[in-house]
């Protein structure tokens, strides 16, 4: 197989959302020793990218985005160590942390933003739910991203947003990170009282937020 | 398409179902709700509707239709006209009728196919007023005519077309009838004004497919034509009746009655004069020509005794439209309905919660045409709007009537097994697979969040279908009829306004 059939091939399965076969064709890219880097931005990034727009333009539902999200993110954890080994680095717009916060286990807002972010060619590390004050602090301490996303989906924990924000302070923090809220109780005039840098309305909306940071 | 106003439509919004050869199977809904007839209340109503026509009888107003009847053994009065009809023949003409029928579109992509459950929604026809894309009412024109067909033209969820407004001219009906033949592919339901003009509405539609005979294997043309309640045929009506079954074109032989005026005030009564009506329309058109295709129905409603009006989409109309449909499908004849109708003056409120009811209870009835989409202050006037909105609501009900669908696949155990306790179903196949297959999306329908519905301007849905409406006539372009098929039908159209032709 010719490098550029692979390449459309890497593509299509990110296109297609096609979960079966993501690691199978990530694993030949390698087995053919085709350069893992033009792998993921000529074959992966195309993809993504077609998506995304089409997701914007209304085309395509959030289904299909998450889906492709998902097979680009089975092909990066096949193609990344290679490209590590290889001493060469992925060019990511920025570098996201994101979690719901302590308490709290609503996890798919932050999953549908996190997706978007990748597909906005950010890197993002997704901590989970339920994620201790002292993890998102330890995490920014060790990854030292661009911004830090805290999801609150419940009045009652949304106050974490702002123990984490005072953490933050406490670490010597909070000016090396932007900080971003999001949840269905938060609110604009929340993001202002806690003193956190940005609200994003819609995982689309957090997009935007994101990109005026990097 | 709608780019412009903030409308993004999604290519498979609900996709049809395709048969084994691919064929788009449009409006086989899986359920239909409302039967409310109990099997002893249909046969009640039949036996009452046999014993209607034979005992008291309907006026014939026309010679060669009374001769028909006096050979097939009716008992007919040649002073009074009255018609008494046995109840064999009554019963024979419903089995002469077809079961199923091809209503076809110009483009085969359009046809219909009358049958069982299957619902279809159409214009209506005679609003002498319309409230236009400003929101003023004025006596409608021409140009209205030919908007309402353009509109529904574009419109996915609208499967047939009617003329929608009328105006005061000579041969208004052949004016009407033209103006759709060149400004949509859908089929047609054309009106019968009580004129002569009807066989040339057949030649008409004969140059545009290409000659009778292929007008007959493909009807594009069914025509609405009113018995007068009570238990009336009039002469040039009945005419018109015989034209058709002659042609075999399809005929909606269907009244307009008023209960507590023109037909009883109880539904039970007016349900069985209504059907009388029909049916004796049936027994006419079958003896002029076995076998020809009747749609059955009864638009009955009441008599508002306060406003002193025929109020549409009041309950007792929303009863008689399901109860008409489950009788029509007792007989096993394609069935008449409508819906999408108002009684308010403006597109209010009122009209917003009067066209959702009446389209919903006649979509769910199973009626195969249900026409009068766009319908305001009771059928005097039209709106164009109410017909953009229609077609929104067309679609849901669509998806409404589909109902679930139960299967393995669909019972999806397999995949609750795989996501458990506490996971997340949005990033699976299956997921993506039953989005595109089960759920509806709405284009007019605003589910946004506050901001971005802010940023898009704030609009209600009044303003939003009214942009959809501008954006159509704006830009949709009919696929237009060959040159010489329209000078045909101007020439036509003129030997009859200057009375060479009858």
């Amino acid at each position: 197989m010719t490098e550029k059939t692979l390449i459309e091939k890497l593509t299509n399965v990110v296109v297609e959302g096609d979960l079966s076969s993501a690691e199978a064709v990530a694993r030949e890219a390698i087995k053919v020793e085709l350069d893992p880097l033009m792998a993921i931005e000529e074959g992966l990034v195309p993809g993504i990218s077609r998506v995304g727009k089409e997701f914007d333009r209304g085309d395509l539902y959030l289904t299909d985005l998450m889906l492709s999200a998902e097979v680009m993110k089975i092909c990066m954890e096949v193609l990344l160590p290679e490209v590590a080994r290889r001493g060469r680095k992925v060019k990511f717009r920025g570098r996201v942390i994101l979690g719901t916060v302590a308490g709290d286990i609503h996890s798919i807002g932050k999953e549908i933003v996190g997706t978007m972010l990748m597909v906005h060619g950010f890197e993002v590390t997704d901590l989970g739910v339920d994620v201790p004050d002292e993890t998102f602090i330890n995490k920014v301490k060790e990854l030292k991203p661009n911004i830090l996303g805290l999801s609150a989906l419940m009045t009652s924990t949304m106050n974490k947003q702002l123990d984490v924000i005072k953490a933050l302070k406490k670490a010597g923090l909070r000016d090396r990170v932007k900080v971003m809220v999001g949840g269905a109780a938060v609110t604009e005039d929340w993001a202002r009282e806690i003193g956190a840098d940005a609200y994003g309305v819609d995982a689309v909306d957090a997009i935007k937020k994101a990109e005026e940071f990097v | 398409m709608f780019e412009s106003c903030g409308i993004k439509p999604i290519p498979v919004a609900y996709p049809w179902p395709t048969n084994t050869y691919g064929e788009t199977m449009k409006g086989y809904p899986k359920i239909g709700m409302f039967d409310i007839l109990s099997r002893d209340e249909l046969y009640s109503i039949h036996v009452a509707t046999l014993e209607l026509l034979e005992k008291v009888g309907v006026m014939v107003d026309n010679e060669k239709a009374l001769t028909l009847f006096l050979e097939a053994g009716a008992e007919v009065d040649p002073k009074t006209k009255i018609v008494r009809i046995p109840q064999y023949l009554v019963e024979e003409a419903i089995k002469w009728a077809p079961r199923s029928i091809l209503f076809a579109g110009r483009d085969r992509r359009l046809d219909l196919r009358l049958e069982g459950r299957r619902v279809y929604f159409g214009l209506g026809g005679g609003f002498i007023n319309i409230i236009d894309l400003d929101g003023k009412r004025r006596p409608a024109g021409k140009g209205d005519i030919i908007d309402a067909v353009r509109l529904a033209d574009a419109l996915p969820n609208i499967d047939f077309v009617m003329p929608c407004f009328s105006y005061n001219t000579p041969h208004i009906g052949l004016h009407e009838l033209d103006v759709m033949l060149r400004n949509t592919e859908k089929p047609l339901v054309c009106m019968d004004y009580g004129d002569v003009d009807v066989i040339r509405y057949i030649e008409l539609a004969s140059v545009v497919v290409g000659g009778e005979t292929e007008l007959r294997k493909r009807p594009i043309l069914c025509m609405y034509v009113e018995p007068i309640s009570p238990l009336t045929h009039g002469d040039t009506h009945t005419e018109n009746l015989m034209t058709f079954a002659r042609a075999n074109l399809p005929i909606v032989p269907v009244p307009c009655p008023i209960m507590g005026a023109t037909i009883p005030a109880s539904l039970a009564g007016a349900i069985v004069q209504g059907s009388a009506e029909t049916l004796s329309g049936n027994v006419i058109i079958q003896l002029t020509s076995k076998g020809a295709p009747v749609i059955f129905g009864a638009s009955n409603a009441i008599m508002d005794m306060k406003a002193q009006v025929r109020a549409v989409a009041g309950p007792e109309y929303l009863i008689n439209n399901l109860a008409i449909a489950q009788l029509g499908r007792y007989y096993g004849l394609p069935t008449w309905s409508s819906g999408g109708v108002s009684t308010s003056k403006v597109l209010d409120g009122q009209a917003y919660i009067e066209m959702t009811i009446s389209l919903f209870v006649a979509a769910a009835s199973g009626a195969n045409l249900i026409h009068d989409v766009g319908l305001l202050e009771r059928g005097i006037t039209g709106c164009l709007d109410v017909i953009t909105i229609c077609d929104e609501l067309a679609s849901m009900f669509r998806r409404f009537l589909d109902g679930v669908n139960v299967t393995d696949e669909t019972l999806a155990l397999d995949l609750m097994a795989k996501v458990g306790p506490g996971g997340s179903y949005l990033v699976h196949e299956h997921t993506r697979d039953h989005v595109r297959r089960e759920h509806w999306f709405p284009t007019l329908i605003d589910r946004h969040r506050w901001e971005r519905w802010m940023a898009e301007g704030s609009k209600d849905l009044s303003q939003r279908v009214n942009e959809k409406t501008r954006e159509i006539l704006q830009t949709h372009t009919p696929r237009p009829l060959s040159k010489d098929i329209e000078e045909r039908l101007t020439e036509i159209i003129r030997e009859v306004e200057r009375g060479r032709r009858v």
